[in-house]
């Protein structure tokens, strides 16, 4: 099992890990999480159809109405928000969402922005992913499967 | 950052539990954006929406029964307005919604909201100044005051407009500073803007291709108005999520090019010309024709000026009955209306007008509403998404009302 680590920057506070859901789309929580089940309900998006509960989600960037944060809140209050979120770079809106998870119903649910290489090129959806928002840290472990081939399985920062 | 001796008296709770949550909330905030300081506002805009949200409720709960009092000259956005539930026996409503959203009204009026039940509190008195820090939610309120007043707001979410308004303040970052307030892309208009209706299309068409950009605008005629301007930049706000644009020689930062650029030159350009604007009026569009279950205009909330037209159009003729022509409106806007006579002419017609309302709260799916059609390019955007999904047909008013009248 190869890993790799990535620093950036810590929205939140919080240490949790999870299966990886990677996308290279934009992606709005306010068109595309519901909140009563935690599926992914735009049919526009890739990710449509998939359950966000104990995934780590990575996406470049946030997209949609201020409404954003209000999806996340009540997301993390009924326990159907990801366990964490990296990011490229964080709206305020989403922010405001998981801070507020924390502040309002003690759910603490670790973000990262900023990282210094993009993660959405590195994770793959099904990496294990170990979020540390409280050092600004995250740790990529990628699961040998079977019908990966040699190198191409491997994480390297060249 | 930086916290003044009252700032750090409200988080410590010397102030009050509502400020202290309200200041921990901001410094946490201001922290991940890197402010140096808070700023003092004295206008907010305020969300009190969403009450099949749980949180949206507990919330506004939450803040009121903490003793939370706004400090800031306070407005609110459209609500799920109670005296519109269930009064048209064809869009009834569940109960339990209903005693949510009287929930959630009830707090933020126990703070001090003035219930203007508005996206458009910029005509109901709630008017910044050039220069001002604001904190304001609505993307079309937000681009509107940014922009056509020159007031200064980041994109704010709900709880963060409450703890502004309790502790009336804001970190500093993002488009409270002058720095980022400078155009990147030019837009050039080569065409004559002679509805409102083209006016949405354009801000289409801008956010479309300047999505996170703060676009220059040259070319707007110097008579176009605050509420032509209320209509292209509702579009470019929810199609590009665009929160500023400078207007040459119309909007207050942009008296000369140099000075809505700060100095540099654009990082794009665009013409935009008749052609565009007719490609971009069909590529709103999701459905060309089909059963049309309803219309719906006033998206933002109208001016007394388009009710009237509105009134004109319809002149004595008659909705459908298999259709439901809505207009969504502020209620002072509807009283003045009515004073004027128009009200009466729209109520003859069958229209059904929602005070202090928007169509995204409504039970609309129990309803059976699948395709629409509206003269709003914000609407036209958004309803195809959560939690409407509807299709939409996007023509101007006089379309809309032709194909609603027999």
């Amino acid at each position: 099992m190869d890993k790799m680590i990535l620093k950036g920057r810590g929205v939140t506070s919080g240490v949790a890990e999870g299966e990886a859901l990677v996308t290279r789309q934009p992606f709005g929580f306010s068109h595309g999480l519901e909140p009563a089940t935690g599926r992914i309900s735009d049919e526009k998006h890739e990710w449509f159809g998939h359950d966000v509960r104990a995934k780590v989600l990575v996406f470049p960037y946030g997209k949609g109405s201020s409404s954003g944060g209000l999806y996340v809140l009540e997301a993390a209050k009924r326990g159907n928000a990801p366990v964490a979120v990296v990011t490229l770079d964080i709206d305020p809106v989403i922010a405001a969402g998981f801070i507020m998870a924390k502040l309002f119903y003690n759910k603490e649910i670790p973000v990262i922005d900023k990282p210094q290489r993009n993660p959405c090129e590195i994770v793959r959806t099904g990496d294990w992913i170990k979020v540390d928002a409280d050092n600004g840290i995250i740790e990529i472990r990628r699961q040998a499967r079977k019908h990966d081939k040699g190198g191409q399985n491997s994480l390297s920062l060249s | 950052m930086h916290l003044t001796d009252e700032e750090k008296q409200m988080l410590s709770g010397d102030a009050g539990e509502a400020a202290r949550l309200s200041m921990e909330l901001l410094v946490k905030i201001g922290d991940v954006y890197g402010a140096k300081q808070m700023v003092s506002v004295r206008s907010v805009h305020a969300a009190c929406v969403y009450p099949e949200f749980s949180v949206a409720v507990e919330m506004m709960e939450k803040f009121a029964d903490l003793g939370g009092k706004f400090r800031t000259v306070t407005t609110a956005n459209p609500i799920l307005n109670p005296q519109n539930m269930g009064r048209w026996e064809d869009m009834p409503e569940p109960n339990e919604l209903k005693q949510a959203t009287i929930r959630q009204i009830n707090s933020i009026k126990r703070m001090g909201v003035i219930p203007n039940w508005s996206c458009t509190p910029y005509f109901q008195g709630n008017l910044p100044r050039l220069g001002e820090p604001v904190s304001w939610v609505e993307s079309s309120a937000i681009i509107f005051a940014n922009s056509v007043l020159g007031a200064r707001t980041n994109r704010t979410t709900m709880g963060v407009d409450l703890a502004s308004a309790i502790t009336g303040r804001v970190p500093n970052f993002g488009l409270l500073l002058p720095e980022n307030r400078a155009g990147t892309a030019l837009v050039r208009v080569d065409f004559k803007l002679e509805r409102l209706f083209d006016y949405g299309t354009i801000g289409f068409i801008i956010g479309k291709v300047f999505a996170g950009e703060v676009p220059v605008i040259e070319g707007l005629p110097s008579t176009t108005t605050a509420n032509q301007l209320k209509v292209m930049g509702a579009a470019a706000a929810i199609k590009g999520g665009i929160a500023l644009y400078h207007a040459l020689g119309i909007t207050p930062e942009a008296k000369t090019k140099k000075e809505a650029f700060h100095g540099k030159k654009p990082e794009f350009e665009l013409e935009i010309g008749e052609k565009d604007i007719k490609a971009a009026t069909e590529e709103i569009s999701t459905i060309r024709n089909g059963k049309i279950d309803a219309v719906l205009v006033g998206c933002p909330h109208p001016s007394v000026e388009e009710i009237k037209e509105l009134a004109y159009i319809l002149n004595g003729r008659k909705i459908r009955k298999n259709i439901k022509f809505c207009l969504f409106a502020a209620s002072d806007t509807v009283n003045w209306s009515r004073k004027m006579g128009y009200i009466d002419i729209l109520e003859e017609s069958n229209v059904r007008i929602f005070e202090g309302d928007c169509i995204i709260f409504h039970s609309t799916r129990e309803w059976g509403w699948k395709n629409v059609a509206t003269n709003s390019a914000k609407y036209a955007c958004s309803l195809p998404s959560n939690p409407t999904y509807f299709d939409v047909l996007y023509t101007d008013l006089k379309g809309c009302v032709d194909l609603a009248t027999t």
